[in-house]
């Protein structure tokens, strides 16, 4: 049987703690990529992910279902991040090549791409990368909270706490940001 | 290049973003739609942002089996087990020693607000709080026959020697159980990281070989081209050459028939 996230929220509050567990496997995976699109560091994204659950766990009995549960979590990662940022005073760090992990592409992709459009495909994803670490952290998010994770404008609404609008506006310009650079940095064909 | 002007009325960055992520309501899409249909701006616009939206889904997470959050690999059995370092486990199970130092300070905090005095000597086992004014025997045991300083000093040595004795039969029977339990993990472990590292150290090799392999005939290409453009320039040269000889050639006749 599968429990729904509020399900086993309730169960860890009773003190089943593989209910909390199965929260954890469910969701390290999306809090790490967020954490990691927005550092860019993997040892910090995983420190952010392991901090992110354990006050989760911490404030379980705090959590009063007004929103996802999901949402909370992302709302504790953000949080974390932008504490990381601060902290370091730093915008996103794009790691050079040589610390990119070159297999995460060729273990991935269907059989049927060739060596050639994986390298494509990988020299894209830097100049990404390394684009998505010029935005603003505000642009940044909202791309990451749309694109990565698939949240309604609404729920990146209430989960940064800013107006509608505001999450369409960020988006637009953080997407033409994006457009700009892509096309700057030779990844014309991207997007022309 | 001029720009093109975008004649859009209501809010143009926010329908086009709200229609490019398709969460817009029909009314707005429909009048939307009208107005790309015309507007050469908007209609390129759509169409890069549409493409760079693919072109972010390239950016992917480098390669993690092992987060934090949960000690064991994807790879392992979901089911959790005692071992696995679970968050809840984390703050709840602390370690033995932290356990025991925890109950000392707190029966030493407790005996030092209650002001405890115990003594075993020849009235037997008395216990008394500084809270009472007279000394309350709770239990006394029998009285000791002997005239000893210390009649406790034989029942302390038989206590300490027992629990020596079962102490160290514990501890033996504990360490081979987890010596054979750690030794088993481990080698489990170390297979599972030698694995993970062939098959990255294959996949790096691909990619490797295919990087070269690009680099090699863009290589080629360009000096393929370069001799091509200096062939081209090599029979340019030779061809003017052999024309001038011509019509010196030519002239040199024409004067020597004329004379």
């Amino acid at each position: 049987m599968t429990w729904t996230d509020e399900e086993l929220v309730a169960r860890s509050i009773s003190g089943d703690q593989n209910s909390f567990n199965e929260l954890i496997k469910r969701w390290e995976r999306p809090i790490y990529a967020l954490a990691y699109r927005q550092i860019g560091r993997e040892e910090d994204a995983r420190d952010v992910c392991q901090e992110t659950f354990l006050r989760a766990c911490r404030s379980l009995k705090g959590f009063r279902g007004q929103a996802k549960f999901s949402s909370w979590l992302y709302r504790i990662a953000l949080n974390l991040c932008r504490d990381w940022l601060r902290r370091e005073r730093r915008t996103p760090i794009v790691q050079p090549p040589e610390d990119i992990d070159l297999m995460d592409l060729a273990a991935a992709r269907e059989p049927s791409e060739t060596i050639e459009d994986r390298v494509a495909r990988r020299d894209f994803g830097r100049a990404v990368e390394r684009a998505m670490a010029l935005l603003p952290e505000e642009q940044r998010t909202a791309i990451v909270l749309k694109e990565y994770h698939g949240l309604t404008f609404q729920e990146i609404a209430d989960l940064v706490g800013c107006p509608l609008s505001t999450v369409k506006t960020r988006l637009y310009q953080g997407l033409n940001v994006l457009r700009r650079e892509l096309t700057r940095s030779g990844a014309t064909a991207a997007v022309r | 290049m001029a720009e093109i002007l975008c004649g859009y009325t209501a809010d143009r960055d926010e329908i086009l973003v709200a229609y490019l992520y398709g969460e817009i309501n029909p009314s707005q899409r429909a009048a939307f739609e009208v107005h790309v249909a015309s507007c050469d701006r908007c209609r390129h616009e759509l169409a890069d942002l549409e493409r760079m939206r693919t072109r972010l889904q390239d950016w992917t997470l480098p390669e993690t089996s092992r987060l934090s959050v949960l000690e064991h690999s994807s790879e392992e059995s979901p089911a959790p087990g005692p071992s696995s370092g679970r968050i809840l486990t984390m703050i709840r199970e602390m370690p033995a020693w932290a356990q025991v130092a925890a109950a000392l300070l707190f029966l030493g905090v407790s005996a030092g607000i209650a002001n405890f005095d115990v003594r075993y000597d020849h009235d037997g086992f008395v216990l008394r709080t500084g809270w009472s004014r007279t000394p309350a025997s709770i239990a006394t045991g029998a009285s000791p026959t002997a005239t000893t300083a210390a009649p406790w000093q034989a029942d302390l040595e038989a206590l300490e020697q027992r629990l020596l004795t079962e102490s160290r039969a514990a501890s033996s029977s504990a360490r081979e159980a987890a010596d054979s339990s750690a030794d088993a993990d481990l080698i489990r472990r170390v297979r599972a990281l030698i694995q993970e590292s062939e098959r990255k150290q294959q996949n790096e090799l691909a990619l490797r070989i295919g990087e070269v392999a690009r680099d090699f005939d863009t290589k080629r290409g360009t000096d393929l081209a370069n001799i091509d453009r200096s062939l081209r320039t090599i029979q340019s040269d030779t061809g003017i050459q052999i024309l001038q000889q011509q019509q010196r050639l030519n002239y040199l006749t024409r004067v020597s028939l004329q004379r």
